[in-house]
């Protein structure tokens, strides 16, 4: 590729004096973002079809399983139905702000991806802030949103933008406080860095190394789940009374881009939780070869953020939507306290035992495994009640 | 401290039935979907599960209409167009036309009922949607063809007897409202002591006497029909007439 820059240099095509530094940089950066472009959008675009499956199967449904093997091109499918319909906007919007909203989101769904740990040497810019770049620019999505609604030009679109943008500024705060109890124990705010804290067995992982970790791992996964509106929070779109919220008046490709946002965000909210508190991509030492190691760390970091994002579905299959009183006492009255107090109590943990408690720590795990073993015998009691064939095959 | 209790019992609330809830939905997971994938994933076609007794699209036995034009008379909505003549030399009937429009069709059953061998009558299909309504126009006859003429004693040709036998049998279904049963031919044999049985299974010890008969005559008499096919076309619609007298 250099030499092909080089060639174009030499033929002028950069103007008569160039500097190749720049033109190397410019080119290495929009490499990446090709890259992740590349692999962000589809993975969004499948998580849907994945999505449509997991509900269905909640349901006694099948789900898509038409287009391609057993549905998987699903997305596919829906991607083209969206860039064949026709983009209206609306006579009365504002057209300029109605037009840049979707971009918005999308750039807050792609920029994170830039800090995202997918292995020890796999990431694209491994920032010493890393933690706050990937709470902060999500954010962002507040401005598109509320830019959506307000745009629009409809009381629907209007109240779910403001909603949203209600909604992810208060849960910014119990997230970031969530954060903070793994700051404060590791003192960096990189994302490499926390995962070096962190080791590959669960009794290192920091979800499991004392209890207020646990507690700011749960409020931080759901306060991810609020952030993205995703059920039981998603009260941006509440079909029932906001026909389809900030949505409502997009049509075509822009519409998509809400929703792959909402879907590709899902991944970043788990990615959060995966970095902060379930060790990352950390792997045993079991092979030599660096380039093996990395591909064996994608492979966790990626099954980790998978699980959680099933999780989420799983919830959204689960829980009905809360009311928009609910949703905010939920996080004021519940949510904040409890993150100050495990702020507190991680912050006089520390000051205890600097290097951690090993057996707290096999505590913790102890009872995470109990909670596990409980869970499963609460579906096994249900599946039992209900006398079903069982049927384990994902596919049918 | 009641709030501060409060406080606390939401929480509790709140964890503990987010965590049986994500278990039973868990337990759905595991459970094999109860979709069809109607109309081309299904082990049986859906037409062949249908009971004998479902009302589709009609079908005309040609091979054994009398031409009696019986089901004609009986449409309420005259959906079905027959033309029916009689040849001056062979003094046959000759049926030149049938067409049953489905478009407007609307499943009474009212024709099956009267036809004396059974020609007419419902199938399992189900499946009309076309592109036109003039397609929906079943037309049964493309050349005329002469009708069929119940003989005296049993059908000597193997081929239609089987028909009529199979319209026979419709015949008998509608005869008797509520026997809705999968065909069962060799149940049919013509003893009156045996007739009763299916009509009434487990019956109490001693029902009423006149019901008792009304019952063995209502089942008796197609059987008797079956056992002696064309031998006079009448017998069915009279025996489904005295059994309301009776009963
Ligand atoms: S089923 Fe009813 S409506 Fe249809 S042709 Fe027969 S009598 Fe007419
Ligand atoms: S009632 Fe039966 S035998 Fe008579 S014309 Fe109709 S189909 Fe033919």
């Amino acid at each position: 590729m250099q030499a092909w820059l080089d060639s174009l240099i030499a033929r002028g095509a950069f103007g008569p004096h160039p500097s190749p530094d720049l033109i190397y940089g410019a080119a290495i950066a929009i490499a990446c973002a090709l890259v992740l472009f590349l692999v962000a959008v589809p993975f969004a675009s499948i998580v849907t079809w994945v999505e449509r499956r997991v509900w269905a199967r909640i349901q006694s449904r099948i789900g898509p399983n038409r287009v391609g093997p057993n549905g998987f091109l699903q997305w596919l499918a829906d991607g083209f139905k969206h860039i064949c319909k026709e983009d209206v906007v609306p006579a009365e919007a504002d057209a300029p702000l109605f037009r840049l909203a979707p971009y918005l989101v999308v750039l807050a769904f792609i920029l994170p991806w830039a800090v995202m740990p997918f292995a020890s040497s796999l990431i694209l810019a491994d920032l010493n802030i890393g933690i706050l770049y990937i709470t902060a620019v999500p954010a962002l999505t507040v401005i598109g949103i509320l830019m959506a609604g307000w745009a629009s030009n409809n009381k629907w679109s209007l109240i779910g933008g403001i909603r949203s943008a209600a909604q992810i500024i208060s849960y910014e705060i119990p997230a970031g406080l969530a954060i903070f109890p793994v700051v404060l124990m590791t003192g960096t705010l990189s994302m490499q860095g926390i995962i070096r804290a962190q080791g590959w067995a669960p009794d290192r992982w920091f979800l499991f190394a004392n209890p207020f970790c646990f507690v700011a791992a749960v409020i931080l996964f759901i306060s991810g789940l609020a952030e993205n509106n995703r059920t039981p929070f998603d009260l941006p779109e509440a079909e029932s009374e906001l026909v389809a919220g900030f949505a409502t008046e997009y049509s075509s490709m822009r519409y998509l881009f809400f929703f792959m946002a909402e879907w590709g965000n899902m991944f970043i909210a788990a990615a959060i939780v995966v970095t902060l508190f379930l060790g990352g991509w950390q792997f045993p030492a079991i092979v030599q070869s660096p380039r093996l190691m990395n591909l064996l760390q994608l492979a966790t970091f990626m099954l980790k953020c998978l699980f959680l994002v099933f999780v989420s579905m799983w919830i959204r299959g689960t829980l009905p939507r809360v009311r928009i009183d609910q949703m905010m006492s939920l996080c004021w009255k519940y949510f904040v306290p409890i993150s100050f107090i495990n702020l507190l109590g991680t912050a006089v943990w520390v000051a205890i035992f600097p290097d951690g408690n090993r057996f707290t720590q096999w505590l913790m795990l102890s009872f995470g495994v109990a909670v596990v073993l409980l869970f499963l015998a609460r579906v096994v009691a249900f599946t039992r009640r209900a006398r079903m064939e069982l049927y384990f095959h994902p596919t049918i | 401290m009641g709030a501060f209790a409060d406080y606390f019992r939401h929480i509790r609330d709140a964890v503990t039935t987010i965590f049986d809830g994500m278990a039973v939905t868990a337990s759905h997971l595991v459970r094999k979907p109860y979709t069809v994938q109607y109309p081309d994933r299904i082990p049986t076609r859906v037409q062949d599960t249908l009971p004998f007794r479902y009302r589709g699209i009609l079908d005309v036995d040609l091979e054994i209409c009398t031409g009696c034009l019986a089901c004609d008379r009986a449409c309420p909505i005259n959906c079905i167009a027959m033309a029916v003549e009689k040849n001056a030399q062979t003094r046959e009937l000759v049926i030149s036309q049938f067409d049953i429009d489905i478009a407007k069709c609307m499943f009474c059953g009212l024709c099956s009922e009267p036809c004396p061998t059974g020609a007419i009558h419902h199938t399992t299909e189900f499946e009309g949607a076309d592109y036109s309504l003039e397609s929906l126009i079943r037309r049964f006859i493309v050349e005329p063809v002469v009708a069929y003429k119940p003989k005296k004693g049993p059908e000597p040709d193997p081929a239609i007897a089987q028909l009529l036998e199979r319209g026979m049998h419709y015949v008998e279904e509608w005869a008797q409202p509520g026997s809705d049963k999968p065909p069962a031919p060799a149940a049919a044999k013509p003893s009156v002591a045996a007739a009763p049985g299916p009509r009434a299974p487990a019956p109490k010890p001693v029902p009423s006497a006149p019901k008792a008969a009304a019952d063995g005559a209502a089942d008796a008499s197609p059987s008797a029909v079956e056992s002696a096919p064309g031998a006079e076309p009448a017998p069915v619609p009279e025996a489904a007439k005295d059994k309301p007298d009776n009963a």
